[in-house]
């Protein structure tokens, strides 16, 4: 047993992924998947508002935050909630956020969850662009999904770093869907990586259902950017277990059978099964994780649901950095 | 004799005093380069700072969207755009980032960029090239909204707009670039209050509130009815957002009567936004009902038309007379 672990251990090793490493991204999945359930049911109970989810792509997001730098400059967009708990957000952080509360984008240094769909790319070459400089070292990753690579900005934003070779990865989070609209009704590309060849950009199409494929593929683009510089795609496929948010209902345009599937290849599921064959972890520790993550979400859920009057003259503030001199006030009725 | 000097050169001279004095600033645009800008407000900077006078692709959204990426990672971005109805691919850049980043993310990380644009008619340019939408970005919170109506008043505007951290929409009106000349005081100011209007001229009679190349008609009826010993006081807007809703208050409050006259169409704009400000607390006091001359509510013409379309001092001046007159005819 010792000898089979070992050899598993060095296993790991050539994945360029420490057996500690994957440790922390089953349990970044693992509570991200839990937050996401617990999400889910406060907005069934009218507790937060619409919540986009991210189950079936944690691998995905968690491999990509951990192969980051606390430095590097993340610009995501609004599916990217594994990254940002590595990237320091806590749970009522994301409550705050989905929940109505700008307080739940303040968090860190990085750009902010970013809705209008692709524009954060422009933002990430401009980002990019000012790290170069100002001589900083550190890169940026921005994260998109398959439907935003349809949209203008996100080949402007190719173009743009091509042409000045800025240190940044174009991530793409290829569920399949766009909301109800699937990949061969988006694009006449097979991949979307061949859409970065075209601006002369080193890009690859890769498994983004393996926490180990990602973060040693983000590892490696991030190494080449800084010994040749950027740009550098890479295109990550993966599957949708949830609807696109909670406002949606897959049924309507999936499958069952394409379900079953997506379910069959549920990361979570896979590294666990890893995990505990491995000897890495057993069923006890897992649950004790459940139990200290759960803990933990229940009270924020509980802070959440206490922050009920809010100081709007407090938020108002931020709208310049000085207020107009005079604010007109209605004198009359 | 002192030199003249135009608004372009004014511009001109407060973007290479911006580059000399700051690292972090960088202009970028289409033909900015080499070429110096369209109309040459950049004439000579990528010479002399050759890494920070960046021609970019010609994607406007794309100069807006890397200018807020810029302007949140420590570079102050000022960008050109050829024409105010150029500008329009990147509203969306601009409405749903540049203006908002500061209260999303509740002070975190904010926009501190210029995006410089000519605007308004009158020099017989193709269409969509002599547009005055101003109205749309004054209607978002979040921007700063100016224009200078004077080269000195171009250059202090520019280098106090770069001192801000907040996103500017900066108006060149395209017809005041080499048309007015000033010569430079020996004290030139190189600060201005961004939101602050300037009074240019005192009066008692009527307030006329104008801003961008009205304010040169502005000042012909000034002199015009000074003549007649009618004595107007006239505002340059300067900042269209915020409004110096004060300045117009105190002047209305005195002169109790009021035009606003400017090359914009004519409804849903800026002086519609006046004229319901001043109604709400001066009504009791007013003399007359406050006016506007606008342009007609009608797509802007191609340039033959221009001159029908646009304010000229007979549509001004029937306006005013009508205002002055306004007691006497209906009491």
């Amino acid at each position: 047993m010792l000898m089979h672990l070992a050899l598993l251990m060095k296993k790991f090793q050539v994945l360029s992924m420490k057996a500690e490493l994957l440790l922390k991204a089953f349990k970044n999945i693992l509570y991200s998947r839990l937050l996401e359930k617990k999400m889910t049911a406060m907005q069934r109970h009218g507790q937060i508002g619409t919540y986009a989810g991210c189950a079936g792509q944690e691998a995905l997001y968690t491999g990509l935050g951990l192969a980051m730098k606390p430095e590097d400059c993340y610009v995501p967009y609004y599916r990217d909630q594994p990254a940002l708990m590595l990237r320091g957000y806590q749970p009522i952080d994301f409550m705050r956020y989905w929940g109505g509360d700008e307080r739940g984008n303040t968090i860190g240094n990085d750009f902010p969850i970013c809705v209008p769909i692709a524009t954060q790319t422009l933002h990430a070459a401009g980002a990019a662009f000012a790290l170069l400089q100002l001589k900083h070292s550190s890169i940026v990753v921005v994260t998109l999904g398959d439907g935003a690579s349809s949209k203008g900005d996100f080949y402007e934003a190719l173009n743009f770093a091509s042409l000045h070779r800025l240190p940044i990865i174009f991530v793409i989070n290829n569920n399949g869907w766009a909301i109800s609209v699937p990949l061969e009704k988006q694009s006449a590309t097979q991949q979307i990586s061949q859409k970065g060849i075209g601006f002369n950009i080193p890009s690859k199409t890769l498994d983004g259902l393996c926490v180990k494929t990602v973060y040693k593929s983000m590892k490696e683009a991030i190494k080449t950017i800084k010994s040749n510089g950027g740009p550098i795609l890479l295109e990550y496929t993966t599957y949708r277990l949830c609807d696109h948010t909670t406002a949606d209902d897959s049924k309507r345009y999936k499958s069952l059978s394409s379900h079953d599937k997506e379910r069959a290849n549920d990361p979570l599921k896979t590294l666990e099964v890893q995990l505990l064959e491995s000897g890495l972890l057993n069923q006890n520790s897992i649950d004790l994780f459940i139990k200290e993550f759960n803990e933990k979400i229940q009270s924020d859920a509980i802070l959440f649901q206490s922050e009920t009057n809010l100081n709007y003259n407090e938020y108002k503030k931020h709208v310049l950095e000085k207020q107009s001199i005079f604010e007109p006030e209605v004198s009359v009725l | 004799m002192n030199t003249l000097f135009t608004m372009a050169q004014m511009l001109n001279r407060a973007l290479d005093e911006i580059l000399k004095n700051d690292s972090t600033s960088i202009l970028i645009g289409e033909d900015i380069g080499v070429n110096g800008g369209v109309f040459r407000i950049t004439d000579g900077l990528h010479q002399k700072y050759p890494s920070r006078v960046l021609d970019t692709p010609l994607a406007e959204n794309m100069i807006a969207g890397i200018s807020i990426g810029m302007a949140m990672k420590g570079l102050r971005p000022i960008a050109e755009f050829q024409f105010l109805a150029f500008i329009y691919p990147a509203l969306e850049q601009i409405i749903s980032h540049a203006s908002k980043m500061r209260y999303r993310t509740q002070g975190r990380l904010y926009c501190p960029l210029i995006f410089r644009t000519p605007y308004g008619g009158g020099v017989g340019a193709p269409e969509h090239h002599s547009e005055s939408t101003e109205g749309i970005f004054a209607q978002v919170p979040g921007l700063r909204v100016l224009v200078p109506s004077t080269p000195t008043r171009a250059y202090a505007l520019m280098k106090s707009a770069h001192l801000n951290n907040d996103p500017v929409i900066f108006l060149e009106p395209t017809r005041m670039y080499h048309s007015t000349k000033q010569s430079i005081p020996s004290s030139l100011s190189e600060n201005i209050k961004i939101d602050q209007a300037i009074i240019e001229h005192t009066g008692h009679h009527l307030t006329l509130i104008s801003w961008g190349a009205m304010m040169l008609e502005g000042r012909k009826i000034v002199a015009e009815y000074a003549k007649h010993n009618v004595s107007i006081e006239l505002i340059d807007l300067v900042s269209l957002r915020p409004l110096d809703y004060q300045t117009i208050l105190n002047s209305v409050k005195k002169t109790k009567r009021c035009v606003i006259l400017s090359e914009a169409p004519k409804t849903i704009g800026v002086a519609s936004e006046i004229i319901t400000f001043l109604q709400e607390n001066l009504f009791d006091s007013l003399l007359s009902p406050i006016m506007r001359v606008n342009a007609d509510d009608h797509v802007i013409p191609y340039s033959k038309l221009e001159d029908v379309y646009r304010p000229n001092m007979l549509k001004i001046s029937k306006v005013i007379n009508k205002v002055l007159q306004w007691k006497k005819q209906y009491a």
